[in-house]
């Protein structure tokens, strides 16, 4: 009995760990030089570990609003912790005087609109979205 | 040959650095690369808006709530962060002058120049207050008292912002009985500068005070610091409406800061800080102008502290962020008197309390609850002695200083905050922390023989704070908390013969002080329009309050072992758990904009007591306080501001009478160039003849009358 309760746990964990890392896709300017990224990688990006690309040009990552769906897989997909998690790493960069958070916007389409438009921009948008004019990163 | 050698040992050197930070990505199916040149002012402009984002979200946020960073609007509880450009405006010569017209917040000011906060009709040693999160207060830490200053030991120039919280904070631990001010240090320039600076002057005319403060600033990539000074002189103070100028209420003071932040990586950061105020000649001017003394001085009176800590935010599953301070408190006040009665005789006193403190703070995630756990602990000797000098003999008789010589004090701490979300809709915070303190000091007294003051005592904290996020906008607030106050040396260690009222011996057996607290609130947040609201009411028991005491079984010393008080036997006093009291509120907070340059802001305070038994020293209740203020900014080049600020008090007809007031104040100022600003106010217009609450056994000083103050910085 115990066997299958620890089967089910596992198999509903590894289930919600496919689910949360297939809710998205990373977005990225086109001018941005790389094509995937590994996971460590992409969280650097985005906790601006990583400020610059190969050949200088500054990053520019974009989060959504920490309530939204897409935030919340993404943070634990990637970052491997919930969003309230990377809100409180942020206020505490803020509060030492050390960085501010990416810059928030409100939806798939803003992202979109952003990084398309900005140079050395990545974001992330649901996995439903159409991803035209920007480069879909693969996350491994 | 070699010259191509170096230089392409430099460029590899250089890219190397360049690429720390740079991502290691795989290779690009194609080579869509843009290259974007980064020009040095181009970086310089993005630094800026860095560090104004950094400057505007760090305002917004309050981290002694919750020893966490948190958003003022989510925070659960009363609070208030007076921000650097708010302290610049205010133009305050000391923390008391930025501090009062705060919501809930008044003072109890018993010299020029020297005041203790009052929060919700509590102060002294039951409001904590902090540097950068290290508790100032010690174990000799006082009541409002008039020879002990505390907002003065903070130098303004080091400020870079002041975070308030009104009630009880149960994960700060004891003395956050009436609430709680945490001053947060600045920690290097805007930007990156090797080295910057300022100097200022701050000139007040009531008192012919100056202050001149210096600092020197760097940053880099790797680490960031600052170096400062202030020199303080102040005249005699004149009152308002006929007071005139106020006798012996001069002194000087010298601060210096130093603050050194290294940056491991983003997220480790190793953090030093230190500080320190000396005030020399501080007059006790009510013993001076009565006759009663010919010298009376509180010198030298000085707060050092120096801390260190590690800082990781590297997320290692189990935890989130680490955080490791230990620190070291020094402060020393100290007594010179001549009374007329015995003009020979100098009677001269030191009190020096060393504190050393160790704090392990570990942040973790564990679903959608946000724990934060730690352990505090400090240790504490104090040394006191006093001394008669004949004049003119020059022999030394040492007594007994004000407390036990030699006596220590140690605490611990452990306590748990979980923040978390019941739905969407609803968050909570459990708080809760337990605290053991151990006194240990003794000594053998000439008219009633040993005493000690050994003792161990522990309680338990706690709070449940509810928010229900009604609106985007809207946040309403129930909480409910317990809080306690440990007795400290202070309390235990008193011992005083007075012809008149008897002797006051030490009381080993004292119990923490309680407060049981609720409140309810509501915060209101947009753009245009933000204020809160709170209503409270707190129930203190076992409040420590002198009373008569009892030796051997009776409450008088009984020299002759006859069993029976004669004629000149003293009275025993002592202190005793003995005092209670009721104190509801109210507090609200409106700030809106009618145009993009007219803003209007304003608080008021209702406080009512209840007092059930006497513990007049322990309550300075003004039952209406509040301010009015409008202020008008400009976009013109040179940042053009005025305001008018309307401060208000009732009276207060127990304990020190202390009339009401209407004090209007008139300010202004610009930045003439970016290197240099200017601001000048007229203090008390209408010179308004007031005074704030005075402390337990003398009445404060007047307050300024109408008063010029000019402010000027220059930045180098």
């Amino acid at each position: 009995m115990k066997t299958r309760i620890l089967s089910a746990m596992v198999l509903a964990l590894a289930v919600s760990a496919f689910a949360s890392g297939a809710d998205f896709r990373v977005v990225a300017n086109n001018s941005v030089p790389v094509s995937s990224l590994s996971k460590k990688a992409a969280s650097d990006l985005f906790l601006k570990k990583t400020v610059k690309w190969e050949g200088g040009a500054p990053v520019v990552p974009v989060d959504q609003l920490e309530s939204s769906t897409v935030r919340q897989g993404f943070s634990k997909a990637v970052h491997g912790k919930t969003a309230a998690a990377v809100k409180s790493y942020w206020n505490q960069q803020i509060f030492s005087g050390r960085d501010v958070p990416p810059i928030e916007k409100r939806s798939d389409a803003e992202v979109l609109a952003f990084v398309r438009s900005t140079p050395g921009a990545i974001g992330y948008v649901s996995e439903s979205t159409a991803t035209d004019g920007v480069r879909v990163l693969t996350v491994n | 040959m070699k010259r191509i050698y170096c230089s392409l040992a430099a460029v590899t050197l250089l890219g190397v650095v360049a690429t720390t930070r740079s991502v290691h990505a795989q290779p690009a199916d194609t080579a869509a690369t843009t290259a974007v040149v980064s020009t040095e002012s181009a970086e310089k402009q993005s630094e800026e808006a860095k560090s104004e984002e950094l400057r505007q979200q760090g305002e917004g946020l309050i981290y002694s709530v919750a020893r966490t960073p948190e958003r003022t609007f989510d925070s659960s509880r009363a609070v208030d962060v007076i921000t650097g450009d708010e302290i610049r405006r205010r133009n305050g010569m000391t923390l008391g002058d930025i501090l009062q017209e705060e919501a809930g917040v008044t003072l109890a000011a018993p010299h020029n120049g020297g005041a203790a906060a009052v929060i919700r009709g509590l102060s002294g040693n039951q409001v904590m207050l902090m540097i950068d999160g290290v508790k100032v207060n010690d174990a000799v830490w006082r009541p409002a008292s008039a020879t002990k200053e505390q907002l003065n030991l903070i130098d303004m120039s080091m400020i870079e912002r002041i975070e308030v919280v009104r009630g009880v904070v149960s994960v700060l631990g004891t003395e956050a009985l009436g609430g709680v001010v945490n001053i947060i240090t600045r920690r290097g320039p805007d930007s990156n500068t090797a080295l910057a600076g300022t100097v200022g002057m701050r000139f007040a005319s009531g008192d012919r005070s100056m202050a001149v403060p210096l600092q020197l600033f760097g940053q880099n990539d790797r680490m960031r610091y600052t170096v400062g000074g202030t020199y303080l002189k102040y005249g005699d103070l004149r009152g308002g409406d006929g007071v005139g100028t106020q006798k012996y209420t001069g002194y000087k003071a010298t601060a210096l800061h130093a603050s050194l932040d290294y940056f491991l990586s983003p997220e480790k950061t190793i953090s030093g800080g230190y500080n320190s105020m000396t005030e020399d000649e501080v007059q006790r001017d009510g013993q001076l102008v009565s006759g009663a003394n010919l010298v009376s001085l509180v010198t030298p009176l000085t707060l050092q502290l120096g801390q260190l800590s590690y800082q990781d935010l590297t997320s290692r599953g189990w935890e989130e962020s680490v955080r490791v301070t230990g620190y070291w408190n020094r402060q020393q006040d100290g007594l010179d008197a001549v009374t007329t009665k015995a003009p020979t005789i100098d009677s001269v006193g030191r009190n020096i309390d060393r504190m050393m403190g160790l704090n392990l703070e570990i942040g973790s995630f564990l679903g959608a609850h946000h724990l934060l756990y730690g352990v505090d602990y400090s240790t504490e000797r104090v040394a006191s002695s006093q001394s008669a000098i004949n004049m003119n003999t020059g022999v030394e008789t040492p007594s007994r200083g004000r407390y036990i010589d030699g006596s220590s004090y140690r605490t611990l701490g452990v306590y748990l905050n979980d923040h978390f979300d019941i739905t969407r809709w609803v968050t909570a915070t459990l708080g809760a922390r337990y605290g053991k303190f151990t006194s240990q000091g003794s000594e053998d007294t000439p008219l009633v023989g040993p005493l000690s003051i050994d003792s161990s005592k522990s309680d338990l904290t706690g709070a449940v704070n509810v928010v229900v996020h009604a609106t985007s906008n809207l946040n309403l607030i129930a909480n409910a908390m317990r809080g306690f106050r440990a007795p400290n040396l202070d309390d235990m260690s008193v011992y005083r013969v007075t012809a008149s009222t008897g002797i006051d011996i030490p009381s080993a057996g004292l119990d923490p002080e309680h407060v049981n607290s609720y409140e309810l609130g509501a915060k209101y947040e947009t753009a245009i329009v933000s204020g809160s609201a709170f209503f409270f009411r707190n129930s203190f028991t076992s409040l420590i309050t002198r009373s008569l005491g009892y030796y051997n079984g009776l409450p008088f010393v009984d020299t002759n072992k006859n069993g029976i008080q004669d004629k000149n036997e003293l009275t025993l006093h002592t202190n005793s758990n003995i005092g209670s009291e009721k104190i509801t509120g109210y507090e609200l907070e409106l700030r809106g904009h009618v145009t993009p340059e007219l803003l209007l802001f304003g608080n008021y305070t209702k406080l009512t007591s209840n007092v059930q038994t006497d513990p007049t020293t322990y309550t300075k209740i003004l039952p209406k306080s509040g301010l009015l203020g409008a202020r008008y900014t400009t976009a013109l080049a040179f940042s053009p501001w005025g305001e008018l600020v309307m401060r208000y008090a009732s009276s207060v007809a127990s304990g020190q009478p202390v009339a009401g007031y209407h004090v209007f104040t008139v300010r202004t100022g610009a930045s003439f160039t970016p290197k240099l600003s200017m601001s000048a106010a007229i203090e008390n217009v209408t010179n308004e003849r007031y005074r704030y609450l005075g402390t337990s056994g003398s009445p404060s000083i007047y307050a300024p009358g109408r008063q010029l103050v000019i402010g000027t910085q220059y930045r180098f």
